[in-house]
């Protein structure tokens, strides 16, 4: 009982309000960074693992920088300091907190400084490597579908109305690209419909592509 | 490690213009497939293998490989890519 009681004193005496802070605010501006850095489709970017990762590894690191500040003394508890290190993070990340030093004796030079910055940064770069290649996975499983589903008449009339329509590309290559690409006499109709594909999806986005693979569920078996 | 400029800008100038579409397309786009790139380039697939084995030889892009009936090379940009493209981005602002 008394272990217990010990451990419901140490929770209660944790300001649990200041790192919901310090890890809302910082789970806003990694939100934030997944749309910019994802522009072209912010909610599947967001969908993803590797989105998942990235926002709780930037609410991991405000609640531990708060804490390492919090234990040095250096910070008082103030909402304010909380809200600074939840929005000030990448900022804070980069001031090079030092959790393994170099072995008594080492030279800098050998490497076996482990900085928390370079954790982050590699973690974060991982993070942003997997919504990177789950998008790109994603909109190969959309194409594959559009090539079992779809005519190539059909991608054919909705690539033209795309490139050559002037209203989505103004690109001057753009106008004669779906001739090129029917004119090919050693492409087969699957590569075809592949390109056509892609063009749709790239220029005039997962929801049309989507759109007509919706029309083709409800048509009839030929 | 960040690439010092002298070495960035040797390395501009010995890239063509289908070479700087592909990077701008990588870092707009994220990772891609050679045929994406193919038709965001407005290119035949055929058309960019050489500028991808350049762009690969010059250490500017990865690829690595990615399951499905499409399977195949998937390129993305690596840091000294993002360094470039961030470096063309900032030629094109500047002129």
């Amino acid at each position: 009982m008394t272990a217990l009681n010990a451990i419901a004193t140490w929770l209660a005496s944790i300001p649990w309000g200041l790192y919901i802070l310090a890890g809302g605010a910082s789970l806003i501006l990694a939100v934030s960074e997944v749309v910019s850095s994802f522009e072209p489709d912010p909610v599947r970017a967001l969908r993803t693992w590797g989105s998942t990762i990235l926002l709780l590894l930037n609410v991991a690191m405000a609640v531990l920088i708060l804490a390492l500040m919090r234990s040095f003394g250096t910070v008082g508890d103030s909402p304010w300091v909380a809200l600074a290190v939840g929005l000030g993070l990448p900022t804070l990340v980069r001031t090079r907190f030092t959790v393994m030093k170099p072995l008594p004796g080492m030279p800098a030079s050998e490497g076996v400084e482990i900085r928390l910055d370079e954790l982050y940064t590699r973690l974060q770069g991982f993070c942003r490597r997997r919504i990177d290649v789950a998008l790109a996975g994603q909109r190969v499983r959309m194409v594959e579908q559009a090539m079992d589903r779809l005519e190539l008449e059909e991608l054919e009339r909705k690539a033209r109305l795309l490139l050559e329509g002037g209203l989505v590309v103004t690109a001057s290559q753009a106008s004669g690209y779906v001739d090129r690409i029917l004119g090919q006499q050693e492409y087969d109709e699957e590569r075809k419909r592949m390109l056509l594909a892609f063009a749709i999806l790239n220029y005039g986005g997962h929801g049309m592509l989507e759109g007509m693979l919706k029309t083709a569920k409800a048509k009839p078996p030929a | 490690m960040e690439e010092s400029w002298a070495t960035l800008r040797e390395l501009e100038d010995n890239l063509s213009d289908e070479e700087k579409a592909i990077l701008e397309v990588l870092g707009q786009v994220g990772a891609s497939t050679p045929a994406e790139l193919a038709v965001r380039t407005f290119s035949l697939p055929e058309e960019i293998n050489k500028p991808l084995l350049s762009l690969k030889e010059k250490q500017l892009i990865d690829i690595s490989q990615v399951k499905g009936r499409l399977g195949g090379d998937l390129v993305t940009l690596n840091q000294r890519g993002l360094q470039m493209r961030q470096r063309l981005r900032l030629g094109r602002r500047v002129k």
